[in-house]
């Protein structure tokens, strides 16, 4: 067959071995193995191999390009550049980047921006020249490739991979305030998140004749965060049902292998701008309904004044949340004399009790939504107060069901204070809802938290 | 969801298709391949693969579920991309910003494949632990696989 090649002539005398020697033995995987991730900065083939034997180990492969061209070598657009680059932002996060991010965020990278550069070469005496043709420069336009991602594992789940640093040996703790306070790479990473991202087009054979939108905007409403940058562009009959649909690039390195389902393009999405600017108008207006908040609370606990330092969290961090919407956390510090906020999360009991407090919350968060938009559709409008009840009674509902912690949930319920009005511009409560807590167990540092939420349907 | 279930309601057209027509010997992919017209999806199937795509692609809110995370960096002894420099960049990435367990190694050029297959060997038996991640990374030239669908050939030039 024609695709059946061989080695170019470049290759012809090169040490060189096939990766059939050594890749299956790293796909070999049983229910003791550890997950493997392979990273390729060189051709691959697009059609991954991997194991045969369905495991819960999983295996990803990275690779720069597929073998229909040629990656771009060493240089500001080569894969390895772009791991570096992505690797050491997402790292200044303290949480974790999985491969489809990883992924996604390489084509975005590289598919942004399209500066020329100037070639530039050696000359016969090891002097770096610029080339040229006589009197002008020959520039070289980026060798830019998209990079390929490929599941090698067999999952009835699938599930990826997630870099994130090791916890530190020593015990001298300096580092995460450090990283709390690295002002520049939340910053980076912000403009990043601001910028529209490329999806995949994809096109889906619906075998049922009619395609049930309303159900799917429900799901999309209940689902994760992700899934709010999922987007049905169209809709045909045929004999069956055509959908194209828009999905993140994560999402599309998930979904399992199936021929109803191919891809079509890279398109732009167009969400995360849009979200990004609401959300910081939330985040301002948040502060001043904080500000009289938290002044509230700390005066009456410790008739201190606060200092109001807030940290947003990025959309990374809103796509990263386990469960459904967006979230925006501003968080106080009644700790007057201290400048940055401490939340290494999960390196203190207050932040393992806040965790657990937004895991609960998180959890309660498609229940409150369903009977939110209930009431909405029974009453034909939806007040606050509405909501709140709604809100409590499902939070009441889950401590007191088989698996709640009462105390736990118990003392959320006492402290949640519901202010939908929070959100600048005000949504409906349908949209999303702002929940207001605060931990008064907390000893070390009295934290407020602002806790917004949007469904996932605009 | 297991395989099975998904076998059960993707429908397959009745007859199997024409062999997929793949490249043309002028080297351009065919726009009239309908292969795959024939395959079919059901709404609650695919909704559900949706959901479990969405729900493993991002992360939980925390960090990875690694006790230890060994790294392999692969590239040849006689490279001549000049990759070095970005492979110790990547390996101080790895180090010192998430405190892997690195290992940068270069591939001689006598007898490569077995000793490639010995240093993987040795590689995963260090990293033999249900609760850690291996990362194997190349850097160098692929040359296309002798057959269609199989793994390319690692070369140095």
């Amino acid at each position: 067959m024609e695709l059946n090649t061989f080695p170019s002539s470049r290759s012809r005398d090169s040490p060189k071995f096939e990766l059939s020697l050594i890749q299956p033995l790293l796909c070999d995987v049983d229910e003791k193995s550890p997950d493997v991730l392979l990273l390729y900065d060189s051709c691959h083939p697009a059609n991954g191999q991997g194991s045969t034997r369905s495991g819960r180990s999983v295996i990803e492969l990275l690779a720069a390009t597929g073998f229909e061209s040629i990656a771009p070598e060493v240089g500001r657009d080569s894969f390895t550049n772009c791991l570096i680059q992505e690797l050491s932002a997402a790292a200044g996060q303290r949480k974790g980047i999985s491969i489809p991010e990883l992924h996604s965020r390489q084509i975005c990278r590289l598919q942004s921006g399209d500066q020329r550069s100037v070639m530039l070469g050696r000359d016969r005496d090891g002097r770096m020249r610029v080339r040229t043709n006589g009197s002008e420069a020959i520039f070289e336009t980026p060798r830019r490739r998209t990079p390929i991602h490929c599941q090698l594992s067999l999952n009835d789940r699938p599930r990826a991979i997630v870099l994130s640093p090791l916890a530190a040996t020593t015990t001298d703790g300096a580092e995460f305030i450090e990283l709390g306070n690295s002002c520049g790479i939340k910053t980076a990473v912000g403009s990043w998140d601001s910028a529209p991202q490329l999806q995949a087009l994809l096109r889906v054979s619906i075998a049922e004749d009619e395609f049930n939108e309303t159900e799917f905007k429900d799901w999309l409403c209940s689902a994760p965060a992700a899934a709010r940058g999922i987007r049905v562009m169209g809709i045909w009959p045929s004999c069956s049902t055509m959908l194209l649909l828009r999905v993140p690039i994560e999402v599309w390195d998930l979904l399992p292998p199936s021929p109803a389902v191919s891809f079509v393009a890279f398109v732009w999405g167009d969400a995360s701008t849009a979200s990004q600017a609401s959300l910081s108008a939330i985040t301002s207006g948040a502060e001043q309904q904080l500000t009289k908040q938290t002044t509230d609370v700390a005066a009456s606990r410790k008739g201190k004044e606060i200092d109001t330092t807030s940290l947003e969290n990025s959309s990374t961090e809103l796509a990263s949340t386990e469960m459904g919407f967006d979230v925006e956390l501003a968080i106080k510090s009644s700790n007057a004399d201290e400048e940055t906020p401490r939340i290494s999360i999960e390196h203190s009991e207050d932040d393992a009790r806040l965790v657990d407090i937004l895991n609960a919350v998180d959890a309660a968060l498609p229940d409150i939504f369903r009977r939110v938009r209930a009431a909405t559709t029974t009453s034909n409008s939806c007040r606050d107060l509405t909501v709140k009840r709604e809100v409590l009674t499902v939070l009441g509902l889950q401590a007191s069901g088989p698996e709640g912690d009462p105390r736990k949930l118990g003392s959320i319920n006492r402290n949640v204070l519901l202010d939908p009005e929070v959100c600048i511009p005000p949504i409906p409560p349908t949209h999303g809802l702002s929940l207001i807590f605060w931990i008064p167990e907390s000893e070390i540092h009295s934290q407020i938290y602002q806790h917004t939420r949007y469904a996932g349907v605009r | 969801m297991s395989g099975n279930s998904e076998t059960k309601t993707l429908t397959r057209p009745a007859s199997p298709p024409r062999q997929f027509l793949g490249v043309f010997s002028n080297g351009c992919p065919p726009s009239h391949d309908t292969t795959f017209a024939g395959y079919h999806v059901t709404q609650t199937s695919f909704t559900r693969q949706l959901d479990l795509a969405v729900q493993g692609a991002w992360p939980k809110r925390h960090r990875s579920k690694y006790v230890d995370v060994k790294v392999l960096l692969m590239s040849w002894e006689s490279d001549d991309l000049g990759v070095e420099d970005e492979v110790s960049a990547l390996e101080s990435v790895f180090t010192d910003l998430y405190r892997f367990d690195v290992e940068s190694w270069k591939i001689p050029d006598e007898r490569p494949g077995r000793h490639a297959i010995d240093k993987v060997m040795r590689f995963i038996e260090s990293g033999d632990d249900p609760d850690g991640l291996l990362i194997l990374y190349y850097a160098g030239h692929a040359s296309q696989p002798y057959h269609p669908g199989g793994l390319p050939t690692w070369t140095a030039k």
